[in-house]
């Protein structure tokens, strides 16, 4: 039994054992600890509540319960206002997915003003009599079979 | 409410009531709707949560704050844990509300004691010293000034033999039940205990020969 044995016994007040016992009875320093302990933690320990604080303590579930309905309901209207931010999101992106196409400016075929006569037509142009254009039109007389 | 359900209502109450509901049923009551089991929670453990919250606050309207503070976030812990602690509880497991209370009261004493250090606020030990002082008795004085040492050293002791100090001298638990309550085991309890009134005792001395140099 050492004294630290000693001290951790007295402190959680397990019943001491002759040996410790014996060990107190002979140990002035062991005998000074338990003295002192007793006294610090009589010291330490807070008087007991008062009858106010015993009568302002029994109103207590009172006013938590009034409390937690306020947090409750605060909760609650965040939850609403939550999700009525995301339907407000989804509505916008469904309605703006919707009308996009609607919205887009249509670009002229041709612009008022720069009309295309018959004579610009590619055929009439310098594009119709080029070289590839006259190997098509032969290959395509060729492909047909003779009578 | 249609008459049946004020009948099953009633009925459930009573055997509640029959076999000393526990937390968690009063809890899963309290979250359906049952204000009475919300009372009845509140009132089961009102006393020790204010016995440990009384330690952190100026005085009893802070206590009552504080006690209050840490049901409500008890209580939103449970709402968020509650399909874990239906499993818990039907699979045969404890479920912790008591701990997750005064786990949740002593951390708010802890962080009322770091705002309080932060705004310097005056002691409420150094008021009730004043006040005896006042009665005149020197024997009283000297006392009350040992007292009031202690007491502001308990709030210097390091986190864990705080909380266990509390624990034990405030709320006058069992080594088992600090050691429940705080998840480390009692051989655990009482050796944070041993040291934090080793602690305490020098802390204390210093305080004592600082005063008289």
């Amino acid at each position: 039994m050492t004294c630290e044995d000693l001290e951790l016994s007295v402190l959680t007040e397990e019943a001491l054992n002759d040996e410790a016992r014996a060990h107190l009875a002979s140990c002035a320093r062991c005998q000074a600890f338990q003295s002192g302990s007793a006294q610090l933690l009589a010291d330490a320990a807070l008087p007991e509540p008062t009858a106010e604080e015993k009568a302002a303590l029994a109103g207590l579930a009172p006013r938590l319960l009034q409390g937690w309905r306020v947090v409750d309901r605060r909760r609650s209207f965040a939850r609403r206002a939550l999700g009525l931010a995301v339907a407000a999101c989804v509505g916008a992106a469904v309605a703006s997915a919707a009308l996009l196409p609607h919205l887009q400016p249509r670009v002229p075929f041709a612009p008022a003003g720069d009309t295309v006569t018959a004579s610009e037509w590619p055929l009439e142009s310098g594009l119709a009599s080029s070289s590839d254009t006259e190997d098509e039109l032969d290959a395509y007389e060729v492909s047909w079979p003779s009578p | 409410m249609d008459v049946n359900a004020v009948a099953s209502e009633r009925a459930k109450l009573q055997l509640i009531s029959a076999r000393a509901a526990s937390d968690a049923e009063l809890c899963r009551d309290f979250l359906d709707g049952n204000t009475q089991a919300f009372g009845e929670l509140v009132r089961r453990h009102q006393d020790l949560v204010h016995r440990l919250v009384r330690r952190y606050s100026k005085d009893n309207d802070g206590a009552l704050e504080l006690a209050q503070r840490a049901y409500l976030q008890a209580f939103e812990a449970a709402r968020r844990a509650l399909p874990r602690i239906s499993a818990a509880a039907t699979a045969g497991g404890e479920v912790p509300f008591r701990s997750w209370l005064l786990r949740i009261a002593i951390n708010l004493g802890k962080n009322q004691l770091r705002d309080a250090r932060r705004w310097q606020k005056v002691s409420v030990e150094q008021i009730d010293i004043e006040k005896r002082v006042e009665a005149g008795a020197l024997q009283a004085m000297e006392r009350a000034q040992r007292e009031a040492l202690t007491r502001e050293a308990v709030l210097q002791l390091p986190k864990r033999q705080r909380e266990v100090f509390s624990l034990r001298i405030d709320g006058g638990l069992s080594f088992a039940d600090v050691a429940a309550t705080l998840g480390i085991t009692e051989g655990n309890a009482k050796s944070h205990f041993h040291y934090a009134v080793k602690r305490l005792h020098q802390l204390v001395q210093q305080r004592l020969m600082g005063e008289a140099s």
